[in-house]
């Protein structure tokens, strides 16, 4: 049977969204969007700054992606909101990454601002996206209001710290209908391979895959990490036991 | 007159519209967003804005991000 990922009645053929944030230079990503093998890549909105010279980052997005605009810099539902009109606006379709932040340290999201946002933009006929602190009933709210996806945080936005959330994503893998998508705080290809091992729909990394020596080769070692831990979930590993069991026939050994 | 674009204020000729504006700043055109008075402008609605003292505009494009 084929293994179907499905977002907002959307076929996406990559387990792996990529973050476009944080490379040494934009060029570099048209390889690292074909290594990774990713169709959901995100962008930010920002004002224009005529001083600097521009560079329209979406021209270096190869052509059948599908383009995830965030609302970063969003502190408040309403200002979520008007980001994600703008970024309609713009005609790179509907597609939103809820981002709704005012904690400056950790930068954790504020759930209540995010399922807010989510229900005015659901209804505006955006495929919304929000990211979220792992919780089952604002889980189950941002699912009520609309949710395509859900996005919990693995661990705070760019610390590389893997998934420190993991018993709380793995309850929103068992409740939640929509696919459940783990972003933020992974660092390492073993991390993403551990989500997908445990359920989750898909995986969202960025700063792993831009700040490393090699982002090409880092984005291949994700998306065969990402490929892997579907195929492992897929095959159904057994539970885990506390005692040893033989791998070996415990009959017709040497000694008497 | 004075108006505000993307939270600096700024000088500007009378009569001036919207699109006088992007060309003036040589801003590329295909891949701005224009705001005008917490609005989101069409492009082709920005030939036919003139901006007025106090105005509110910003200018917004993608940039990398996750």
């Amino acid at each position: 049977m084929k293994d179907q990922f499905i977002i907002g009645g959307q076929e996406v053929s990559s387990r792996l969204l990529l973050g476009t944030g944080k490379f040494s230079s934009n060029k570099i990503i048209p390889e690292v969007v074909r290594a990774a093998g990713a169709q959901v890549i995100t962008v930010a909105l920002r004002r224009v700054d005529p001083e600097k010279a521009e560079e329209n980052i979406v021209s270096h997005i190869p052509a059948g992606c599908i383009l995830m605009p965030n609302t970063s810099g969003a502190r408040t539902a309403e200002e979520a909101v008007r980001i994600a009109r703008l970024a309609k606006a713009a005609g790179c379709g509907n597609w939103i990454k809820i981002e709704v932040i005012s904690d400056a340290k950790y930068l954790l999201p504020d759930n209540i601002e995010t399922i807010k946002a989510t229900q005015v933009l659901a209804a505006e006929g955006f495929v919304v996206l929000p990211y979220m602190s792992p919780d089952l009933m604002v889980a189950k709210k941002l699912v009520e209001a609309g949710a395509a996806a859900v996005m919990p945080l693995g661990s705070p936005i760019g610390s590389n710290r893997g998934i420190k959330t993991k018993e709380l994503i793995r309850i929103l893998i068992e409740e939640i209908s929509v696919p459940i998508i783990v972003d933020a705080g992974i660092g390492r290809p073993s991390e993403a391979a551990e989500a997908m091992e445990m359920g989750a729909a898909a995986v969202l990394v960025n700063t792993a895959v831009a700040t490393a020596g090699d982002p090409v080769a880092m984005a291949r070692a994700f998306s065969m990490a990402v490929t892997a831990g579907r195929l492992a979930y897929l095959a159904d590993p057994e539970d885990r036991k506390v005692y040893a069991s033989a791998s070996s026939p415990l009959t017709g050994f040497l000694h008497s | 007159m004075k108006l505000t674009v993307n939270g600096k204020e700024v000088e500007c000729l009378a009569g001036t519209t919207v699109a006088a504006l992007i060309k003036e700043r040589k801003l590329n055109a295909a891949c701005i967003v224009v705001e005008y008075n917490h609005t989101i402008l069409k492009q082709n609605e920005w030939e036919g804005v003139v901006l007025n003292q106090h105005d509110t505009l910003e200018i917004v494009a993608f940039v990398g991000g996750g």
